[in-house]
């Protein structure tokens, strides 16, 4: 996708489009109102949700605070069992390493599973431009690629298509016959699909959790795809930030069962594997090689913020966007970037520079509904807020300083406040001429909304009459 | 205007700060319960957020008005004369919305203007 | 850009984490002070969904959310049994040929199958396209977990990483002695058969394949198998 346009007024436009359509909006509502129902009695069988809430946010703060450390066992435990661990300061060399590899093993091949780390540092159109034939194998993703548009949504890649659009796409892109069956549109993919995990000599994965203890990753999801993508082709390669980190493998007997019922309201997800590495001796399948490439650019900036540290212990649920009313009426198109939703809009002005994706962060009405729903507690709607905070510290915009400075002097002075209340009434008769229109001052809220009538008694004379009346 | 009309349907909405910040969900209900002749039906969308948000609404008023459209809806559906809440802003929201988009009238209460009636 | 070593900006990565970490972070959470019943590994057990103590409340559960998940569970009073209930299933799904492993319990069972089913063994390697056209894939288990109704395999307990994904069906043999309560104490076990010298892959398989992302409709078999069973021998 081009944008010649700066990321705000995107934004902006897109959210003017996307908020207009109210067919697609109903859609992605009631999909997200059957998660809630679902993930409500999963939650419920809990013992206590809450308690195991306070238990995965120890457990994260403890990786995430001792990230070199706990690094450094995995990179030494996976490498004893013939793994190969590359760090990457940044996207760029990211893509080199496995741009690298595969032209030194001849690969022409490549399968990826789902790998929103791969949608970061746009490694398809890197592969692709250098001729290689590369297929994502995730269902959701695999439409996207067809329809060549960047997942909607980072858990539910594409939440917002209706079958007959994905049918018209297959019909397109494969040549299949006409349907309105989810089940046929699905093997319909399963078998494209099949032959290609066959046929790649490279496979590309991404991880949800780094466990140190035992030098593995964890990779989760429902298909098979990932674990059909980790096991056919003879190279793998896993891109992982580095914050995905866990101590101990046995922490995953936490986490397993909070990201699926956080993510999707499942007790548990189809297939939870950790892998070690390559196949070992005495093992009849596997790769042959198995690469970790760990990935920072500019995680360590997020890092380096304490009081927004903890925006690194996300395990990527999407919980926080099935719940978020901005995501539900914007879609995940408009934000603009890899992640969407509210922990997307915390991190990228960390990620991406804070003055470009500053608004993401003032696009919320603070209803902290994500902050409730996050399965490790990350505190999100008060990280908008500083990040609105640090913007302006950096640099101020004058129009909303004019505005406060008005705004400060006015509440400063009981007699001016006072003036001002006695003449909203006065103002108010001239208001119908110019209501709704350009030249209306508040036209930004009469265009689609009434404006409350001025009283004709101020609280503070009503409140002075009734105290006299009292007496 | 509400104390005298003693059969009223009403809906509650649960402002944002109010249940998150404070975790306030019961206490208002039960004041509206202890209101004669009030009934209380509960909206699908009671804990969803207004939309208004501050400086949010102007700032990005599609957004905010697609949310009001949402919670209104909601309001509208449960067939109840009045909406009332503990936070004067989402009333200003909710109002604002109603009053232009409704197909019926239905008017917003402060919790505090139900129990002062009383 | 200059040649980076092997292993990358290593030490550069490092070095940006440990000066991004001096300065302590606050904590939005509570740390359970809540001491962990003993003998268990993982303190936060306790707040996951209750498991009944006896195998028998175990077995229950397990058959309980197996139900949930669309897997096809069923006791069978002896691999004898197995072998039936499993020829039966290859009869009804027209099967022709049945990958497996050699492993005490398929071996026993695969002694007692029809000899109209053909068996292809993967234990020395096998062509992947071969093994993509079997019917079914015949695995042993690490456990059974109750909790959650999932089978835990390894690259080394079953077969490898592609017998119990590939194949559109996947039959899964385990003793009664196999079920453990839940996902710690299934890395409990491993951690105990293994030491460090894990398999280098193990998987928690929860129900047969599926996906939702179609409309967030569930479609069984998405890439993985449609089917799955789980027989339970004493
Ligand atoms: S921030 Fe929390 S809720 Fe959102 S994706 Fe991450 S873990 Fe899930």
């Amino acid at each position: 996708m081009i944008n010649l346009q700066e990321p705000q007024e995107q934004f902006q436009h897109d959210a003017d489009r996307t908020t207009a359509d109210e067919p697609r909006r109903a859609a992605v509502r009631k999909a997200l109102g059957n998660y809630q129902i679902a993930r409500g009695k999963t939650e419920n069988a809990f013992a206590s949700w809450q308690h195991a809430r306070d238990a995965a946010a120890t457990i994260k703060y403890e990786g995430v605070n001792h990230l070199d450390q706990y690094l450094r066992e995995f990179e030494e435990k996976f490498t004893a069992r013939g793994g190969k661990v590359f760090w990457a300061s940044n996207s760029a060399q990211a893509r080199e390493y496995i741009l690298n590899l595969a032209r030194e093993r001849g690969v022409k091949s490549i399968v990826k599973s789902k790998a929103m780390t791969s949608e970061e540092i746009h490694l398809n159109d890197a592969l692709e431009k250098d001729g290689y034939h590369v297929i994502e194998s995730d269902l959701g993703e695999f439409i996207q690629q067809l329809k060549h548009e960047p997942p909607y949504h980072f858990v539910f890649p594409c939440m917002h298509l209706k079958r007959d659009e994905i049918s018209a796409l297959f019909e397109r892109e494969l040549g299949s016959a006409k349907t309105d069956s989810p089940e046929e549109l699905t093997m319909i993919a399963r078998r494209v699909l099949r032959q290609h995990y066959i046929n790649a000599d490279m496979g590309i994965s991404g991880g949800n959790f780094i466990v140190a203890e035992t030098g593995m990753i964890s990779i989760t999801e429902n298909e098979g795809n990932a674990r059909l993508t980790t096991a056919l082709p003879k190279i793998h390669v896993a891109l992982i930030g580095i914050e995905k980190i866990v101590p101990r493998l046995a922490d995953l007997s936490l986490f397993l069962p909070m990201l699926a019922t956080a993510g999707t309201g499942q007790q548990l997800t189809c297939y939870n594997s950790m892998y070690g590495g390559p196949r070992l001796p005495g093992e009849v399948d596997g790769p042959e090689e198995f690469h970790v490439v760990l990935l920072d650019n500019h995680r360590t900036r997020l890092l380096a913020d304490a009081e927004q540290r903890d925006a690194l212990h996300c395990i990527r649920c999407g919980a926080c966007l099935n719940v978020c009313p901005i995501f539900k009426n914007i879609g995940g198109h408009a934000y603009g970037t890899t992640y969407q939703g509210p922990i997307g809009s915390v991190i990228t002005p960390h990620y991406r520079g804070l003055q470009d994706w500053k608004h993401l962060s003032g696009a919320s009405s603070l209803c902290g509904a994500c902050t409730e729903a996050c399965p490790v507690k990350i505190d999100i709607h008060h990280h908008l807020l500083q990040n609105r905070r640090n913007a302006v510290a950096e640099k101020k915009v004058w129009w909303e300083k004019l505005i406060w400075f008005g705004f400060r002097h006015l509440m400063k002075r009981p007699w001016a406040y006072k003036l001002a209340i006695r003449l909203a009434p006065v103002g108010q008769l001239f208001h119908p001429f110019v209501y709704g229109t350009e030249l209306d001052p508040v036209q930004s809220w009469t265009k689609t909304r009434d404006f409350p009538e001025a009283a004709t008694q101020s609280f503070h004379d009503w409140w002075r009459e009734r105290k006299g009346a009292r007496k | 205007m509400w104390a005298r009309a003693l059969k009223e349907k009403v809906t509650f909405h649960d402002g944002c700060h109010g249940l998150r910040e404070l975790g306030t969900k019961e206490a208002p209900r039960e004041l509206l319960r202890a209101v004669k002749g009030l009934e209380l039906v509960e909206m699908g969308e009671a804990e969803s957020c207004c939309g208004f948000g501050g400086m949010f609404a102007v700032k990005y008023p599609q957004i905010s008005t697609a949310m009001a459209e949402v919670k209104c809806n909601s309001i509208v559906e449960t067939g109840v004369d009045y909406v009332v809440s503990n936070d004067s802003s989402c009333l200003m929201q909710i109002q604002g919305y109603l009053s232009r988009h409704s197909p019926r009238v239905v008017k917003s209460l402060h919790l505090a203007e139900v129990l002062a009636q009383q | 850009m200059n040649p980076l070593s092997p292993n990358g900006d290593r030490e550069a990565v490092l070095g940006r984490i440990s000066e991004a970490l001096r300065e302590e972070a606050p904590r939005h959470h509570e740390t359970p002070t809540k001491p962990a019943p003993s003998g268990l590994t993982a303190p936060f057990r306790e707040w996951l969904p209750p498991v009944g103590k006896t195998r028998k409340e175990q077995i229950a559960l397990f058959a309980k959310q197996s139900e949930g998940l669309k897997t096809e569970f069923h006791e069978c009073a002896s691999p004898e049994a197995a072998a039936k209930y499993l020829a039966d299933l290859a009869k009804k799904g027209h099967w022709k040929t049945l990958a497996l492993h050699k492993g005490a319990l398929t071996d026993a069972v695969a002694g007692w199958l029809p000899e109209t089913l053909t068996l292809l063994r993967i234990d020395d390697g096998y062509q992947k396209e071969v093994l993509e056209t079997c019917d079914a894939g015949f695995t042993e288990c690490e456990s059974l977990v109750a909790q959650t109704g999932s089978v835990c395999i390894t690259g080394r307990s079953s077969g490898g990483r592609a017998l119990s994904v590939l194949p559109p069906h996947h039959v899964v043999i385990a003793h009664k002695t196999q079920i453990v309560t839940d996902l710690a104490a299934a890395y409990e076990s491993l951690a105990e058969k293994y030491r460090d010298n894990y398999p280098s892959f193990i998987s928690f398989i929860t129900g047969p394949s599926r996906t939702g992302d179609i409309e967030r409709i569930l479609v069984l078999g998405a890439h993985g198998p449609k089917k799955l069973t789980v027989l339970l021998v004493p």
